[in-house]
């Protein structure tokens, strides 16, 4: 019994190691046109026919909280499900018109219920709320794991990347950033920088 | 042994402790009557409470009581036709006698209604009774709210007194929307543009006294104050200790305030989409039998809506609201949203919550007294009366608009879908000239125009002539209204001269509306960017020409997308 735990333990640190090995990193700056800042761009490296990866185990939060919702922009791997908190003193009634959220619609409620949506399609995810109209936040459903979202002067780092050919895209509540093509190295770090306009 | 008694304390002290506990206080029992005969169906709450209970047909109560709460308790009881009533009960009472005093039956047509400024006396004045008593000298933050709001501007619209002067007859029902105050007099008889320029609270347009004087309201096509009960009276004065207060009769939607100088009823029918529909929605009654064929642009309209067609909407919006809510299955999140969830909601900019319905007493220590009296309360329970309507904010966060570029050879094909995405009511809604426009362009890597080769255009009512100018008819796009006619072949008349709806594409409360479009992509190489904004005009530009008003154009959404060859 011990010997398996013993040599089931070293075969997971050679794997991790060798994924190490072949794993590059992806970084570089959005610059947003017409934007206040930078930041709440998201970075993400489109699917191809040759990739797999296990389900997401993660369930982040969307809150809302003084008529605003917090974050205001969550990026997120496709099938992950996305946990709805109402942090405000007053009801809310979250839903979205957009097919990549299922044109879900959660009802109205006030206090500590959580409500929970799982998002199997990529693409934007509109957030609205039915009782205040100026309430407007974004869930974009990445395609892969491999995804990072802006700080607000533009920098990215998408890590653990497999060494391989992709196309790196940036979605932008403000914009659109042309695709770019890149060649990950099996170690090391590639820069990539987008202006949305 | 020892074992057992340890269980046997811990089940006295650990399960009976509690139980006893959660029960002792818990409840207040009563009845509600006008000292003689019960009443029943009264709200009884306890003050600023989220939750309430009704009495039953034996004005019966049984009031939990949350056992933290200090003793003894301020219980309300409110019911539509009576003034709230306030009591201090010590929990656990049992048996409590609750009378209600009636709001006097009748109407005083001489009353003089009060003005919803701020009096240089603030609330010292009011509470004196020798000052004016006005509402914005206490309700300092729902009186600025209003200030700003459409609501306080509806007398003194200019583009209203533009039209109004050259209404003709029709004319003379304008004041009962827009001066209801004066109106009241003499309603479908009032000149507005007189109202407009002698000044005075009637001047006001829709102000605090006047709404919160409304006892009931009658859903009909007829305008304003056509539509309207009103309990306009005057309670005669009393002592308060060394003060003598002249109540003031306000109707209102809570059951839980009682302040003075203020004489509250609870008035449900305030909350209700119903009050609403007494200005916002209006039709003309065709003269004659004449009726129209509204069949043609609603077929799915039952015939009351327009009474067999008798009668050619105009402001609409209530009925568009009460379609709407008719369509939706009793589980759907939008069943029983009414404006008021909407239009008197929270916005950011008012934040932090205020917890107080009475905020100022004009200072001094007249402002140290009504803060020691004045109640925290859920923001929830508070409605903020800023009517936020067809505001540039509101009118960026109620479209939402989807863009679909596809690339097929020389061919580019692009889908639009504008999805009314907040708005209770069609969008636009209001009257017969607001409208939208979709306006929808391709541009090639050197910033070329495509040509459009299929998919609509924008109708001429949107303005022939130069782009430049707000004139884009012809160009790639969709327009939505509702296209008035007359008998002699003209569209866009006037509400007032209206016989007909010829046609009424606006946007139904959550649908969608999609459109393609085809442009030619022959010369262009690289990459092509397709824009789509949608815009709002306040009225049609043929219309905005004539009187020299600008369009208002406020765009609503606007969104891109890049294709590359």
């Amino acid at each position: 019994m011990r010997i398996i735990s013993i040599a089931f333990s070293i075969a997971l640190l050679v794997l991790i190691s060798a994924l190490n090995l072949v794993a590059g990193e992806i970084t570089g700056t959005v610059t947003v046109k017409g934007a206040a800042d930078n930041g709440g761009a998201v970075v993400y490296i489109a699917k191809n026919k040759d990739m797999k990866f296990p389900a997401p185990v993660q369930e982040p939060a969307m809150n809302q909280k003084n008529l605003k919702f917090a974050p205001h922009v969550l990026p997120v791997m496709v099938g992950t499900t996305v946990k709805f908190k109402n942090n405000d003193k007053v009801a809310h009634n979250i839903f979205t018109p957009s097919p990549a959220g299922d044109m879900f619609n959660l009802g109205t409620w006030k206090g500590d219920q959580v409500k929970t949506h799982t998002f199997n399609k990529s693409g934007e995810v509109v957030l609205l709320c039915n009782l205040h109209p100026e309430m407007e936040g974004f869930i974009y459903v990445a395609p892969t794991p491999y995804f990072a979202m802006t700080d607000a002067t533009g920098r990215y780092k998408i890590e653990n990347v497999p060494a391989g050919s992709y196309t790196i895209k940036v979605w932008s509540e403000h914009g659109n950033a042309r695709p770019q093509k890149v060649k990950i190295p099996e170690k090391g770090t590639v820069t990539v920088n987008f202006t949305v306009k | 042994m020892k074992k057992s008694l340890l269980l046997s304390l811990f089940l006295i002290f650990g399960i009976s402790v509690p139980l006893i506990l959660a029960q002792s206080n818990a409840v207040i029992t009563g009845r509600v009557s006008d000292g003689i005969l019960p009443i029943a169906g009264a709200r009884v709450i306890i003050q600023a409470d989220t939750a309430w209970v009704t009495t039953d047909s034996q004005g019966r109560f049984r009031l939990p009581v949350d056992r933290y709460r200090s003793n003894p308790v301020p219980v309300m009881v409110g019911k539509k036709g009576w003034f709230n009533g306030s009591w201090r009960l010590e929990k656990g009472r049992r048996n409590a006698e609750l009378i209600l005093a009636p709001v006097p039956q009748g109407d005083n047509p001489h009353y003089r209604w009060i003005d919803p400024a701020p009096s240089s006396g603030g609330m010292m004045g009011t509470m004196m009774g020798g000052g004016s008593q006005t509402c914005g000298s206490c309700h300092e933050n729902y009186y600025d709210w209003w200030k700003e709001s459409s609501m306080a501007k509806t007398t003194r619209n200019q583009r209203v007194l533009d039209q109004y002067k050259d209404a003709g007859a029709a004319r003379k029902i304008c004041a009962d929307c827009h001066a209801p105050a004066a109106a009241v007099q003499a309603p479908g008889q009032t000149d507005l543009l007189k109202v407009a320029q002698q000044g005075g609270v009637e001047t006001e347009g829709v102000f605090c006294d006047f709404c919160h004087k409304i006892k009931d309201v009658k859903v009909s096509f007829k305008p304003g104050v056509q539509t309207l009960k009103f309990s306009r009276i005057e309670r005669p004065s009393r002592r308060l200790g060394m003060m003598s207060t002249r109540p003031v009769m306000a109707y209102g939607s809570l059951a839980d305030v009682v302040t003075p100088p203020m004489a509250a009823g609870f008035n449900p029918a305030l909350s209700k989409s119903e009050f609403c529909s007494s200005c916002h929605l209006n039709g003309r009654e065709l003269p004659g039998k004449k009726t129209w064929d509204y069949k043609a642009v609603y077929p799915d309209a039952s015939p009351e809506e327009f009474q067999n067609g008798r009668i050619v909407p105009n402001q609409w919006t209530y009925r568009e609201w009460k379609n709407w809510q008719e369509s939706l299955a009793a589980n759907d999140p939008n069943k029983g949203q009414q404006c008021q969830d909407c239009h008197m909601n929270w916005t950011q900019d008012m934040l932090p919550y205020d917890k107080y319905i009475v905020r100022s007493a004009g200072g001094g220590m007249m402002n140290i007294m009504i803060r020691r009296l004045r109640v925290r309360r859920d923001p929830s329970t508070i409605h903020p009366h800023k009517f936020e309507g067809a505001t540039v904010k509101r009118l960026q966060n109620t479209a939402f608009l989807l863009l679909r570029p596809s690339l097929q050879g020389n061919r580019l094909s692009v889908m639009v879908s504008v999805t009314n995405t907040n708005a209770g009511h069609r969008l636009p809604t209001g009257v017969t000239f607001r409208n939208m426009l979709l306006l929808v362009q391709a541009t090639d890597s050197t910033g070329k125009i495509l040509s459009q080769t299929g998919g609509p255009k924008i109708p001429e009512w949107a303005g022939k002539g130069s782009p430049g100018k707000g004139n884009y008819a012809g160009l790639p796009g969709v327009g939505y209204a509702r296209i008035t006619a007359d008998d002699h072949g003209n569209i866009n008349v006037p509400f007032w001269e209206a016989t007909k709806i010829v046609q009424d594409n606006r946007l139904v409360p959550r649908k969608q509306d999609v459109q393609n479009f085809v442009f030619n992509a022959a010369k262009t190489r690289n990459y092509i960017t397709v824009k789509a904004t949608l815009i709002y005009r306040k009225s049609f530009k043929k219309m905005a020409d004539k009187y020299g008003w600008d369009t208002g154009d406020v765009v609503m959404e606007k969104t891109s997308k890049v294709v590359y060859k």
